[in-house]
């Protein structure tokens, strides 16, 4: 719906006011606190009330390795059908680096001792068509020395995923928040 | 001395279940076919 503006003096309706409160283009769905853990799963996080969806990782700590996002349905991981590209850079080492793997989602990190925040689009996940993903990545490892990614994946098959999931692969210890967003269509 | 296993986190967020528990071999070694060295450096011997 278009912006309304009011005037002063105008009064509030309930009808004005629940318009407002739920024609937000970002819908809180849930957030998940995970500490000292491996992999961490977000299942049955993605419904036909959204079609796109959008996640913020925070992490507060890992023990410094790298971080993947996979697709999940249900608590099955999908590592065929995936296509995605990393490409970054970090900081100290003036390295910049791109990517390709055909079996997880997103890389990311490589190091989170220090904050880190993943800011990914999710397309499309509940409808018979391929997922994309995209997003970015800043992390650091020092005060001194910070990583960048840029992140794109694409599950090339009709599946329709329902969550996700970020693990070490050989860290045991990621602490931080996963909060998710559904954007609303209309 | 044997494997400490992982812990894994799972939450339904459809039902809003959090539950923390160890992985399970099969989902350690799903994890290890996609990244061979996954918990090597983890997993005293």
């Amino acid at each position: 719906m278009a912006v309304k503006t009011f005037t002063t003096g105008e009064v509030l309706t309930a009808t004005d006011t629940n318009t407002y409160l739920n024609n937000g283009g970002l819908v809180y769905i849930s957030a998940t606190t995970f500490t000292t853990t491996a992999t961490a799963n977000f299942e049955n996080a993605f419904s036909s009330t959204y079609r796109n969806y959008r996640a913020i990782i925070e992490l507060t700590a890992s023990a410094g390795a790298a971080i993947y996002l996979r697709l999940l349905v249900g608590s099955t991981v999908q590592t065929a059908n995936i296509l995605s590209i990393q490409n970054g850079y970090s900081y100290s080492g003036g390295v910049s680096n791109s990517t390709r793997s055909d079996s997880y989602a997103l890389f990311g990190g490589g190091f989170a001792t220090y904050p880190s925040v993943y800011d990914v689009g999710i397309y499309a996940p509940q409808v018979a068509t391929y997922t994309t993903l995209h997003g970015q990545y800043t992390g650091g490892r020092s005060n001194t020395d910070s990583d960048y990614y840029n992140l794109s994946a694409r599950n090339i098959a009709t599946t329709q995923v329902d969550g996700f999931q970020i693990t070490t692969a050989s860290a045991t210890t990621l602490t931080g928040t996963m909060r998710l967003y559904g954007v609303r269509n209309a | 001395m044997g494997y400490a296993m992982p812990k894994i986190t799972v939450h339904n967020i459809a039902t809003d279940e959090i539950i923390e528990r160890e992985m399970t071999r099969d989902e350690i070694m799903q994890i290890k076919e996609t990244f061979p060295d996954a918990f090597e450096e983890t997993s005293p011997e």
